[in-house]
């Protein structure tokens, strides 16, 4: 069953009377339990396929459902959104905000003590729960955002950008976490993100956004072989006949060859071609393509 | 529309409130220090003129009440605008109604607490007995007043969320307008004639011509009472439609978006 059906989704804005084309035809779905991540470099329009997701935007063209439902208040009260840039009333305790929210969910007052006690603990947020949200830390910031963000249970857990700004051990253990409450409770995710090993760690599927559209959606695997590509590097004693080796697509830098090889080319043709030219190959190494090179790749693309 | 979520909403202003110091200020220094100097002024004029000190008195008690129960709902709308907070509020399930509802009601009860010290200082440190001599009167227009800014509080909303974060100012800025040509001290026909027919449809001009009526005459016009009362509900009818209109629009053209982060 699909969570989320976006279907030839566009959107255009308006900023100091230019326009900018933040969505063209975008279309995804999201499935029962996963964890979808949308991927893409700046202004790629993440934030605004969130945006519309949370029904404070709304697109020009095409459709947007969640649980099977039009997009509303009552889809957004089993929903949660966690952001990178969060900010709550700068003058409330981390305490009362919590409070404040657990009571636009409806919470009794009996639940909102159980459950804030209980996430205060689960995200560490203990020590500073009477402390005002101005005062706290971009990490602290964001564990009372994981917090705040599963007070209602939430079937569905946007999450834009989650890790950002935080310290590396922090960001490794929200990532868990995000992993363990998609795990524990089957809360299906949709993630927004620019860095590319959090992707490959957490997400089921992909879809890589640029310039308001999608260039490629799936696995993250069929994203990063969507264009075949992957290296092989090969050492060797001696250079021989470097012309011939640029014909044939190596990049010489000391003793090293590099070459993209295409898909359906194999390894040993090329290994062979250079036995035959007399060089002695030293080692030979592959490398598949990471997300990040596919990110560049596309950045480049665009320049 | 859900109660628990306004009432949720009342209850975070209240934390706002006891937190922010700045609140306290707008609802309680500027007020209370402008009726001291009005109230000085006309104790110090008592003997020359003694309607006017009066007149200049209870009129800022009326003004001072309708700006802080129309300012603070909107500067409150943009105090989450600024703090970034605004996004999150909607984007847990509140409506634009029960947002502004909220606003509304908070504003109102302090306003109305302060509106009564504001009274109670005329009345006791500066011999405006007039007010007591007339409550009832002065419980219709202090309940006219109230309809009127609220009016003109989601008319503002509806204005700042059509026109951009960058016009958050309106929310403090606009009410001053409206009281010129609502003609607090002076009578309508000062303006030229083609202001005129737009003063008496101004949300405060029943009330303040209400108000010197029943200082210097000792009586006020029941016409008034009932024009007051049909301008200030046709305030509240019209403004209401609009901020939803312009609600539904912010999130076509990312106003709302804008405003909320
Ligand atoms: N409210 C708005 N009004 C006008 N333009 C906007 C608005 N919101 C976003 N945009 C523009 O739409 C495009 C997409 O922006 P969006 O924030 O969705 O990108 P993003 O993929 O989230 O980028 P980032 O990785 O930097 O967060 C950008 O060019 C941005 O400037
Ligand atoms: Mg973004």
């Amino acid at each position: 069953m699909n969570i989320i059906e976006v279907t030839n989704v566009s959107k255009k804005l308006k900023s100091k009377g230019k326009e900018v084309f933040a969505l063209g035809n975008v279309s995804f779905n999201v499935k029962k339990g996963e964890i979808f991540g949308l991927l893409g470099p700046n202004g790629a329009g993440k934030t605004t396929m969130v945006n519309i997701l949370l029904n404070v935007l709304v697109q020009d063209k095409g459709t947007v459902s969640v649980f099977g439902k039009r997009i509303g208040t009552d889809t957004l009260e089993k929903m949660n959104l966690v952001s990178g840039d969060i900010r709550f009333q700068w003058t409330l305790s981390s305490k009362q905000i919590l409070e404040f929210y657990g009571r636009i969910y409806g919470l009794t007052k009996k639940e909102r003590e159980k459950r804030i006690s209980k996430l205060s603990k689960l995200f560490e947020i203990d020590h500073f729960m009477n402390r005002r949200f101005s005062y706290l830390s971009t990490g602290e910031r964001m564990r009372l955002n994981f917090a705040k963000a599963m007070l209602n249970k939430p079937s569905l857990l946007l999450l834009d950008e989650p890790t950002l700004g935080l310290d590396p051990d922090i960001a490794i253990k929200v990532r868990e976490e995000i992993k363990r409450v998609n795990k524990k409770f089957g809360t299906t995710i949709l993630l927004t993100s620019h860095y590319m090993n959090e992707v490959e760690q957490l997400c089921d599927r992909i879809a890589f956004m640029d310039n308001g559209e999608i260039a490629e959606i799936g696995s993250v695997r069929k994203v990063l072989t969507s264009g075949g590509l992957f290296d092989m590097i090969v050492k060797v004693t001696k250079v021989k006949k470097p012309l011939e080796l640029r014909a044939r697509g190596f990049k010489i830098r000391g003793k090293t060859l590099r070459k993209q090889l295409k898909p359906g080319e194999s390894l040993s043709t090329n290994l062979s071609f250079l036995s035959r030219n007399g060089i002695q190959v030293l080692d030979v190494e592959t490398k598949r393509p990471t997300l990040e090179d596919y990110f560049v790749r596309v950045a480049r693309r665009k320049a | 529309m859900k109660w628990y979520k306004v009432q949720a909403l009342i209850y975070r202003e209240g934390r706002i409130f006891r937190n922010a110091k700045y609140r306290a200020v707008l609802f309680l220094y500027f007020p209370i220090t402008t009726i001291i100097i009005w109230g000085l002024f006309s104790s110090s004029v008592q003997g020359r003129a003694l309607e006017t000190g009066m007149l200049v008195l209870i009129v800022n008690v009326f003004w001072n009440f309708g700006q802080l129960a129309q300012s603070s709902t909107n500067m409150a709308m943009m105090d989450d605008s600024f703090s970034g907070s605004l996004k999150h509020i909607f984007v847990s399930g509140v409506s634009s109604t029960e947002y502004i509802l909220a606003r509304i009601i908070t504003s109102s009860l302090l306003s109305a607490v302060v509106v009564v010290l504001l009274i109670g200082l005329s009345v006791y440190a500066f011999q405006a007995t007039i007010l007591l001599a007339n409550f009832s009167l002065v419980v219709i227009l202090t309940c006219l007043t109230l309809i009127a800014s609220i009016g003109l509080s989601v008319f503002v909303a509806g204005m700042i969320l059509a026109l951009g974060k960058e016009y958050g100012f309106l929310s403090w800025s606009s009410i001053q307008i409206f009281v010129l040509l609502s003609a607090p001290f002076y009578s309508i026909s000062v303006f030229p004639e083609i202001i005129q027919p737009v003063a008496w449809v101004m949300p405060f001009t029943n009330i303040f011509e209400g108000i010197r009526q029943l200082i210097s005459a000792g009586f006020v016009d029941p016409t008034l009472i009932v024009n007051g009362a049909i301008i200030s509900v046709a305030y509240l009818a019209v403004s209401f439609p609009f901020y939803t209109a312009v609600f539904r629009h912010a999130k076509k053209n990312g106003n709302l978006v804008k405003m909320g982060s």
